[in-house]
């Protein structure tokens, strides 16, 4: 292509070029020829052929003159003259003279005529009047005869040259002739190359568009086959996706069923083991209340813990079931968040009490708003499972339960909770595990310590539900501090008051306490309260401070004194403090029971008590009344909680319709019911419930929901179809736990529900809640209803009162510390005479072996089960003998005086009880060591090992049943094995047994 | 068509002929020194069948002059003399066709038409002067060459006669 165009440009130029060369070469051919044509004028040829015919004529008529004169006039001889010179001049210019110009003869020829001419003007002068004489005319006639030759030879020359010019003309002309057709055949040379390039251009170009042409069709036909190609690929993968969508939903609907399938099954298993459990936890309860030697209320407690326990495990896995299932929900209720502390308090309380372990709480109470929005049993439970593993992983020190809050818009709070603790701690690593599944900081501990490994992550999952987060920091050998958060709204319900305030604003204060945490939790409180607040550590500190403060004129109106301080106690304190002109008014602080130290509190002129865990609205109210000198301090005692007493009064007479299909489940309700007057009707499903309804009124209702025949659901929305029935209250009673399972007890016109197993403060609290307003009108209206029968649970008597008389046992205090809950609270005695009887022996066994650190753990323990029974002296006693322990320096004579002290109180208090509460008489008398069968007893003890080591309660039980064998076959090891397994100590028990049977 | 253009043609000729016979009352009698003789069909003769001029005469017509080049003078040459056709006009002569005599005896026949289509002049005077016989004269017939491309051509050379002093009209 380029080449062709470059060609044709060529061609073009060189046509250019020769078109320009034509127009010169023809230009110069019209100069040459024009000239040439000058040159060979045909006239003059013929000039000089007339200068011949007129010098013959000048010639005749000179001689015809000169012979005849007469004849010829001489006028004709002058115009024959002067024609004859016209011919010369003619051929001396103009063409004759280009003709003849380059011919010798021309020039010499010209000369000659010139010179006849001068001679014959000189003869024939026209003005010469005179004729010339003949002999004149003569020598001229001679002159022109010598001319004759010259004349005829320049006539003949001219022809000749004329003849030359014509050839050359011709030649001329010939070769300008083929000039031409050379330059036209040149050019149609160059016309045809330039055709012909033209023509290869277009063919190429033909060709070319042609090529385009079939690449395009080409390029379409692959287009189109690669489009098919794709087509049928996009169909294949299509159709494959398809299958695999289909394939992938019925595997989800699968999945789904499935899970359904589980959650359904657990539901339905929760209701299956729960049915049972009620059983077991009620009829423990309910047998002892009934009268039973020490051993059968020891297995009748130790069943009802199991129970609790294997219940407590089984609402982990529902819980965490929920979770997985996402069903677990929240409530959103009204509550006071001091009550949901008090629950912690309470139950985690009596457990670090038990380790001799102090519980803290340090929270901001008095500035948050007490009413709150929420779910307080869910937020109860994280906190519990928090301090329950703070107890568990703590040997010594103390649990911080920390409260902080953030105000939020929109009337909510941010609540951070914090449980602190100062045990064995973790590894960062380990508490990156925590919060997960099934996790644990170290699955060994599972072992020691029990537990499901879900209780953190439910809490995880609660803290989530409630808008907050959880985390933990830790160190190991330091302790660990485990955290939550929640959101909760302001209850705008009204709140119970608070006493009618003096001002308290800067009103200064003195806290004394020799626990830095104690002390500063004491101050922030009433900081908070907008208290002027100093504190110390020791009491003669406080003395300097207070005297120091009265001199400057700014007397402290409040002293707080820590019972338990090293020097001065905090009753001497205030002894001391009295004395002083501006006496503060003195506010004792006790982790102890308060009855023991009221009477001491009392002589030294005390009247208030605050007991540790201090809680903000109890030490507020403390507070004001040592402002306001008129209050009576009798009310600062609080009333004992009467569960069963006065409280209950109002259910007396109420006359309650049981429906349970479930034989033992009536057989509980009926007699937690009874115990407290209550007149109770059964029916075992819902259509003999209707009819019993129909026969005699009731005040409530108590309904199964899963029962034959007719189901607690129908039952109820039949009772509420009849206008009779409308306000009847009929509350759900049921082990199915699910929320939803609670809404549809609601939805089919129940007023509450109470799960099963059920908890017997639940129960009264919600026939309380239901059966107060109407029970009491009844009560007046109706004829008095017969005297209910005594509380089955109550104790004989005479072993209250023989428990009374313990010397160094306040058993209201210890009652209280366990809610009144009396099995617990003799479970409690039964563990210390069992446990705590040579703690003070063993603590001097391990001090004559140096270890020391051993002898202060067992003190320590005994200070606080001690003070868990109420035994506040010896708890008192105990706290002395470690403290000196915990000195570095040894002054074995003090150590072992005060350990005396403590062993003189601890085996009186134990003498006591023992004499109190009948040992356990052997079954049967034990067998002589010989009869033994040797095999059978190895067999036993291996079992026993195996039961101990898994931690499996049925230890004791195999222990006991095997007493008769056991006895003789340990000797002397049998009093500590079981002393320790009494102690639920299995992993101790293990090893003595195993080191005892190795003989 | 053709018929139309000889009527044409015979009328332009008639009313020459009444032109010419005015003039032929006027013309003169020439003096010794005829320079110019016209014969042939000459309408207003003053010698006999012919008509003569001298010089003089010649030099009375209305005068005509031009410049041109020509073949005999390698410059461009004025001439100046009456024009032939007022010259034919003053002898009353009229035909198709002059043949004009030299003193040297050339002949050249002059179509009759030329006198009448071109402004040829019967020249007596070259650059202004009288033309002795020596030098082409006394009279020369010259075609304004120059102002025409067609009357540069062999023909028009061939009919100028120089030294004229016939023309016979036929």
């Amino acid at each position: 292509m380029p080449t062709s165009k470059h060609l044709l440009r060529l061609l073009i130029a060189s046509l250019a070029l020769v078109y320009v060369a034509i127009g010169a070469v023809q230009y110069q051919q019209y100069r040459d020829l024009t000239a040439m044509l000058q040159r060979g004028d045909i006239n003059a040829l013929w000039t000089f052929a007339q200068l011949d015919v007129e010098y013959e004529r000048l010639d005749r008529t000179l001689h015809d003159y000169i012979t005849r004169p007469t004849a010829t006039p001489y006028t004709q001889l002058q115009l024959r003259y002067d024609l004859f010179v016209s011919r010369i001049g003619a051929i001396a210019t103009g063409t004759p003279q280009q003709l003849m110009q380059a011919d010798p003869t021309y020039g010499r020829a010209v000369q000659e005529l010139a010179a006849l001419v001068t001679d014959g003007d000189r003869a024939l002068r026209a003005e010469a009047p005179p004729p010339p004489d003949s002999a004149a005319l003569q020598v001229l006639q001679q002159q022109v005869q010598e001319l004759r030759f010259t004349v005829r030879e320049l006539s003949l020359s001219a022809a000749r040259a004329s003849a030359t010019l014509a050839d050359q003309r011709n030649a001329e002309i010939r070769r300008q002739t083929l000039q031409a057709v050379g330059l036209t055949v040149f050019q149609a040379l160059l016309t045809f190359c330039l055709a012909l390039a033209m023509a290869r251009q277009f063919s190429q170009r033909a060709r070319a568009s042609a090529q385009v042409l079939q690449a395009q069709a080409e390029l379409l036909t692959s287009l189109k086959r690669s489009e098919e190609i794709l087509e049928a690929r996009v169909e294949e993968r299509t159709s494959a996706l398809g299958a695999a969508n289909t394939a992938l939903r019925a595997a989800q609907e699968r999945a789904e069923t499935a899970s359904q399938m589980k959650s359904d099954f657990l539901a339905n298993m929760s209701h299956e083991i729960r049915t049972p459990m009620n059983a077991v936890i009620g009829m423990s309860h309910l047998m002892l209340g009934t009268e039973m030697t020490v051993q059968q209320r020891d297995y009748a407690r130790k069943i009802q813990r199991s129970g609790q326990h294997l219940l407590g495990l089984i609402n982990d896995i529902l819980d965490f079931s929920k979770i997985e299932a996402g069903k677990l929900e929240v409530e959103s209720v009204d509550f006071e968040l001091q009550d949901v502390l008090d629950g912690v308090a309470d139950l985690i309380g009596e457990r670090a009490a038990a380790k001799g372990l102090e519980l803290v709480f340090d929270t901001d109470l008095a500035a948050l708003p007490p009413a709150l929005r929420g779910d307080p049993l869910r937020l109860g439970q994280i906190l519990i499972n928090y301090a329950s593993n703070a107890v568990k992983f703590t040997e010594r020190g103390e649990i911080v339960v920390r409260v902080r809050h953030t105000p939020l818009p929109g009337h909510a709070v941010l609540l951070r909770f914090e449980v602190q603790d100062t045990g064995i701690g973790m590894t960062e690593a380990q508490c990156q595990r925590l919060f997960h599944s099934f996790q644990q900081a170290d699955t060994s501990t599972t072992r020691k310590h029990g537990g499901t490994g879900l209780g953190l992550a439910i809490s995880k999952r609660l803290a989530e539900l409630m808008g907050g987060e959880v985390g933990a920091h830790s160190e190991p050998g330091v302790g660990s501090l485990f955290w939550c958060t929640a959101r909760l709204r302001v209850s705008t319900r009204a709140t119970t008051p608070l006493l009618p305030s003096p001002d308290l604003r800067g009103r200064r204060v003195l806290v004394v306490d020799d626990s830095a945490t104690a002390r500063e939790i004491l101050g922030a409180m009433l900081s908070q309260m907008s208290f002027v607040v100093t504190l110390a550590e020791r009491g003669e500190e406080a003395l300097g401070l207070a005297r120091a403060a009265s001199a400057a004129g700014q007397p402290f109106e409040i002293a707080f004194l820590d019972w338990q301080m090293p020097g001065m106690d905090g009753v001497e304190t205030a002894r001391a403090l009295a004395t002083l002109p501006d006496a503060p008014k003195p506010v004792i602080v006790t982790a102890y029971g308060r009855d023991a130290l009221f009477r001491d509190a009392q002589r030294a002129g005390v009247d208030l008590l605050l007991v540790k865990p201090v809680n903000p609205s109890l030490l507020f109210d403390t507070a004001m009344r040592a402002l306001s000198p008129g209050l009576a301090l009798t009310g600062v005692l609080p009333a004992p909680a009467a569960v069963g007493g006065a409280e209950l009064a109002p259910l007396r007479g109420a006359r309650v319709l049981l429906v349970d299909d479930i034989d033992l489940n009536r057989q509980v309700g009926i007699e937690l019911l009874q115990a407290v007057g209550v007149a109770v009707d059964v029916a075992e499903d819902g259509q003999i419930a209707l009819e019993r309804l129909a026969a005699q009124d009731y005040d409530l209702v108590l309904m199964d929901m899963q029962m034959p025949v007719m189901d607690g659901l129908d039952a109820t929305r039949a009772i509420r179809r009849n206008p009779r029935w409308a306000a009847l209250p009929v509350l759900a009673m049921t082990a199915n736990a699910m929320a939803s399972d609670r809404q549809r007890c609601l939805d089919a016109g129940m007023n509450s529900h109470i799960t099963k197993p059920i908890d017997p403060s639940e129960l009264f609290g919600q026939l309380l809640k239901w059966l107060a307003p109407r029970a009491m009108p009844l009560s007046t209206a109706a004829p008095s209803p017969p005297p209910p029968p005594p509380p089955a649970q109550a104790q004989p008597p005479g072993q209250d009162e023989a428990l009374a008389q313990v010397p160094g046992l306040d058993v209201a205090s210890g009652l209280r510390r366990v809610l009144h809950q009396r099995a617990t609270y003799e479970g409690l005695l039964q563990r210390f005479v069992d446990g705590q009887a040579h703690a003070v022996q063993a603590a001097r066994a391990a001090l004559a072996t140096g270890q020391r650190t051993e002898a202060r753990r067992l003190v320590h323990t005994l200070k606080g089960t001690a003070a868990t029974i109420g035994a506040d002296a010896l708890a008192g006693l105990a706290q002395a003998a470690e403290t000196a322990l915990e000195r570095d320096t040894e002054d074995a004579a003090n150590e072992e005086r005060l350990l005396g002290h403590c062993e003189q109180a601890c085996d009186s208090l134990v003498a006591a009880l023992r004499q109190v509460w009948v040992p356990p008489a052997p079954a049967a008398a034990p067998l002589p060591a010989s009869a033994l069968d040797w095999n059978a007893v190895r067999a036993l003890i291996a079992r026993l090992d195996s039961l101990l080591t898994e931690d499996d309660a049925e230890a004791i039980a195999l222990f006991q049943q095997s007493d008769t064998v056991l006895r003789p076959a340990l000797a002397t090891a049998h009093a500590d094995i079981a002393s320790a397994i009494n102690a639920y100590d299995f992993s101790r028990a293990a090893q003595l047994l195993r080191a005892a049977s190795v003989v | 068509m053709a018929r139309v253009l000889r009527r044409l043609r015979g009328l332009a000729l008639l009313a020459f002929g009444l032109a010419t016979a005015s003039w032929a009352l006027a013309l003169d009698k020439a003096g010794a020194d005829v320079v110019l003789t016209i014969s042939g069909k000459v309408a207003s003769p003053n010698a006999g069948a012919r008509a003569v001029f001298d010089m003089k005469m010649l030099e009375q017509l209305p005068q005509h002059s031009f410049t041109t080049r020509t073949p005999w003078y390698t410059e461009p040459v004025r001439f100046t003399g009456p024009l032939l056709r007022d010259v034919l006009a003053a002898a009353g002569a009229s035909g198709t066709s002059i043949v004009a005599i030299a003193l040297n005896d050339y002949r050249t026949a002059i179509p009759f038409a030329d006198a009448l289509q071109h402004d040829v002049i019967v020249a007596r005077l070259m650059n202004d002067k009288p033309m002795p016989v020596r030098e082409k004269g006394p009279l020369f017939i010259v075609y304004p060459f120059d102002s025409k491309a067609a009357l540069k051509a062999e023909a028009y050379y061939n009919r100028s006669a120089w030294q004229l002093h016939q023309l016979q009209v036929q």
